[in-house]
């Protein structure tokens, strides 16, 4: 049974949430004046869950932030940037119209703060989204005909005109408050990327159940700052991914733009975000993690693109961490590479042999890792590949 | 007439740098106007004083000299005798002004008239960053970045070491009053925390500005950064004896690190065997380099900073000479600066009112309460400015935000309401008030999270 997504503002009186006949449980997110503090998994029985239940559960769900928001609200305490950079949205998509209408019109509901919007339509098979775009007037169309998404997002780098560069994916929805949330954490100079939470759009099938479970991109209800001068600079997934990440522009001079050899559209298939979060922190910048920044994303629906993207993330996480060993020379590479196998994808394959509950599907577990094996070298092919094309370029 | 800024700089075989700094000068909107530059060559054995005569800008430069050099605070103290205009900017010699630096500076001591507190003005010198900057210049540079940003937040409280002499501003008149730098600090180090301690206590302001903004040419490396800690170690030593009251915001009062500790071990060694610890310290000095080519950071990092301890120790013992005389220093401290002011502080007749409260009094410290409720204290530091009442502010929403909403639950500022959750209810029975208090507040806070607008004011 399916799983329904439902939000839950702690300042009106929650009401009994009904019509669920379709749904075993439902994933609650819960918002105190408008932004996210806590999310909650409750049964549905019968239909619905109660007014009574959602409030009891919906408090200690939200319980610390809550506190937190709730005392800085009270004392009107705001540490935000007092004037905010400007920004420009980039959204990076090839032949998928459907997500992309979603997603433009998500960015409608953004407050108009003069932010720009750019669609970076990446080596598309017909003229499908061009059209899409010019329905949404004052969005930017730029069409990249070089394939893959790093180069895509360096083109938007380079399009774009705010300072600030906020990048979501075609298949993601954003919140009313994504940008301003993002954008008020660029106060400290150092800080050269900002990411958001990310929550599942919609938990229909087994397979988008499934991703949640083994890779969502949820990173918690707290804010978090990533210090390149105290932190690890390779353990970065924690941080969040490129689906919602906000970049100074600057960013390209102080420590160059992505890697085109990383990321979809590419052997890596995967990669391109995390690489950019590592060399952020190598080169001394921070990063924070922004709760209140919140975009919704449409997992993958069958369970045969799900194993695929595992299988990518897989070759992406593992092509990184080759970049970070060969390019970056960083000798604490490899040891991350072996600790993740050894701490998350080992036992879990250990576990879907033995079958044990609510252990992750073996073909998923084997398709990560058969991804893992093919990283390194699916890293040396797409450089080789990006070499001969741009020398034929 | 005399003009209206004063520049000094102090400078030390730099020539192409105090040129690069006056060739910057000369940039800011109405140089000819409203400046002169002071330039005091301290121990030059370069050609910088005939470079500055052969070079003419649009402003008055002058051009003095102490030989042999005697440092940069006494440098500084030459230049200020001998500057005209009514304020005085300190630049070092390896800082490129920003374009408006001369204006900020101006314009941030011009507010000073309306509240009438002379002020000391900082104004940001982010060290340049290099194109392929290595680990040490990488860590420098975020230091020096979060010094400067800190200060620009909201509620930042001032103290003494924020006073930096690479780009700083004060009026001739407080410059006179407060009788200059100390020239005899070892190396002119820590010469601006002294000028800065006597500051506070003279009543100034320490404030910052952000648009007075350089950029900082340091070409400071591993070893110079270690020179420094030894210097600093050993100024701390000038800096506790004259200024007692201090010391606890002194490194040098860590002393009590256990003595198996690596810093309890580096302080040892610094005191009792400091050819074993030099020894120490150069093989740890030539592990790093190896250590940084394979990015391994975090031991780098650790080994580079015991480096710096071991210095710094080394300098408080050629300050002080023995551990023992360090403890006599440490304990002739204590009881140091009770006159401290603090006052009681009741935030329950609203923020507001809280905070003019503290805005007038200007304590040292304060003790927080909501009606009856203690919330917490803001304890009196030693060297920073008096409390205002955005540092109350800040401290409630960081350090003290859960008592905070402890206290305003038991007074009932935030109603408690009949519907705990059950597997609140089990426990309650049994935990202590505070714990209750704690529930209730976050129970209240969703039952009714509108506060009195009253609270906000």
């Amino acid at each position: 049974m399916p799983t329904a997504i439902r939000t839950l503002e702690l300042d009106d009186p929650p009401a009994d949430l009904v019509g669920l006949t379709e749904y075993a449980r439902a994933l609650v997110l819960v918002r105190w004046r408008g932004e996210p503090v806590g999310q909650m998994m409750v049964h549905v029985t019968r239909g619905r869950v109660s007014a009574g239940e959602l409030r009891e559960r919906a408090l200690a769900a939200a319980q610390s932030r809550l506190r937190e928001r709730w005392v800085h609200d009270f004392l009107g305490w705001n540490e935000a940037a007092s004037v905010p950079p400007t920004a420009t949205v980039a959204v990076c998509t090839r032949d998928r119209t459907d997500d992309l209408r979603r997603c433009l019109d998500a960015l409608r509901t953004l407050p108009d703060d003069g932010q720009e919007v750019l669609v970076v339509d990446n080596c598309p098979s017909s003229d499908a989204t061009r059209d899409l775009v010019a329905r949404y007037p004052g969005v930017r169309y730029v069409r990249e005909e070089r394939a893959g998404l790093d180069i895509a997002r360096n083109r938007a780098l380079h399009e774009a005109r705010g300072d600030v560069v906020a990048f979501t994916d075609d298949d993601a929805a954003a919140d009313p408050g994504w940008l301003r949330a993002l954008l008020r954490n660029f106060g400290d100079p150092r800080t050269l990327c900002v990411t958001g939470l990310t929550m599942p759009l919609e938990l229909e099938t087994e397979a988008q159940e499934w991703f949640e479970r083994t890779s969502s991109f949820g990173r918690g209800f707290w804010r978090a700052t990533y210090d390149g001068t105290v932190h690890s600079t390779l353990a970065v997934a924690r941080i969040g991914a490129g689906v919602n990440m906000a970049l100074r522009r600057s960013a390209v001079e102080a420590i160059g733009p992505f890697d085109e050899a990383l990321d979809a559209g590419t052997p890596t298939q995967s990669g391109g975000d995390h690489e950019m979060f590592t060399r952020i922190l190598a080169s001394g910048y921070k990063i924070i993690y922004e709760p209140a920044a919140l975009v919704w994303h449409r997992h993958r629906r069958d369970w045969h693109s799900l194993r695929k993207a595992l299988y990518g993330y897989g070759v992406g996480v593992y092509a990184e961490l080759t970049r970070a060993l060969v390019v970056g020379g960083e000798l604490n590479a490899p040891r991350v590479a072996l600790g993740w196998l050894r701490h998350t994808q080992l036992p879990a394959l250990v576990r879907a042999l033995l079958r044990r509950p609510e252990s992750v599907p073996l073909d998923l577990v084997l398709a990560e890792l058969r991804g893992c094996a093919a990283g390194p070298r699916a890293y040396f092919t797409s450089r080789r590949l990006l070499r001969a094309t741009t020398r034929s370029a | 007439m005399a003009p209206a800024v004063s520049v000094v700089v102090p400078t030390h075989n730099r020539r192409d740098s105090v040129l690069r700094l006056l060739a910057a000068l000369e940039r800011q909107p109405r140089a000819a106007d409203t400046l002169e530059a002071v330039v005091v060559a301290d121990g030059c054995t370069d050609d910088t004083v005939a470079a500055l005569h052969g070079v003419a800008f649009s402003f008055p430069v002058r051009v003095l000299e102490q030989f042999p050099g005697r440092g940069a605070a006494a440098a500084r103290n030459l230049g200020a005798a001998h500057a005209t205009g009514a304020l005085l900017v300190f630049l070092d010699d390896d800082i490129e002004p920003g374009p408006t630096l001369v204006e900020a500076h101006l314009e941030a001591h011009r507010r000073e008239r309306r509240d009438r507190a002379a002020r000391v003005v900082v104004g940001a010198c982010r060290p340049a960053r290099s194109v392929r900057p290595d680990l040490f210049q990488t860590t420098l540079w975020a230091w020096w970045d979060d010094q400067f940003y800190e200060m620009s937040r909201p509620g930042h409280r001032f103290s003494y070491q924020d006073l930096f002499t690479g780009n700083c501003s004060l009026p001739a008149a407080l410059f006179a009053r407060l009788g200059g730098f100390d020239a005899t600090l070892p190396e002119s180090c820590r010469d601006d925390f002294e000028l800065g301690v006597r500051a506070v206590d003279a009543g100034a302001e320490i404030t910052f500005a952000p648009d007075a903004a350089a950029v900082h040419h340091d070409a400071t490396d591993l070893d110079r950064w270690y020179r420094r800690a030894r210097a600093e170690g050993h100024a701390d030593v000038s800096l506790a004896r004259r200024h007692p009251a201090l010391v606890r915001t002194l490194q040098l009062s860590h002393v009590g690190h256990r003595p198996t500790s690596v810093f309890g071990m580096l302080c040892w060694l610094a005191f009792r065997w400091p050819a074993a610890g030099d020894l120490i310290a150069a093989l740890a000095r030539a592990l790093l380099r190896p250590l940084e080519s394979l990015r391994l950071r975090r031991s780098w990092r650790r080994l580079s900073i015991a480096g710096k301890v071991y210095w710094y120790w080394r300098g408080v013992a050629a300050g002080v000479g023995t551990r023992q005389a360090l403890g006599s220093l440490l304990a002739a401290a204590i009881g140091a600066g009770i006159s401290d002011r603090e006052i009681d502080v009741d935030l329950s007749a609203g923020m507001g009112a809280a905070e003019r409260l503290v805005d007038v009094e200007r304590p040292s410290g304060a003790r927080l309460f909501y009606g009856d409720q203690p919330v917490g204290r803001i304890p009196p530091r030693p060297g920073a400015e008096p409390l205002r009442g955005i540092h109350v502010r800040r401290a409630l929403a960081t350090d003290l935000s859960h008592q905070l909403l402890l206290a305003l639950a038991v007074e009932g500022t935030i109603p408690m309401i009949a519907g705990v959750a059950p597997e609140n209810r089990r426990t309650v029975a049994g935990r202590s008030r505070a714990s209750r208090a704690e529930r209730a507040a976050w129970d209240g806070l969703a039952a009714s999270p509108n506060v009195p607008t009253d609270l906000r004011a």
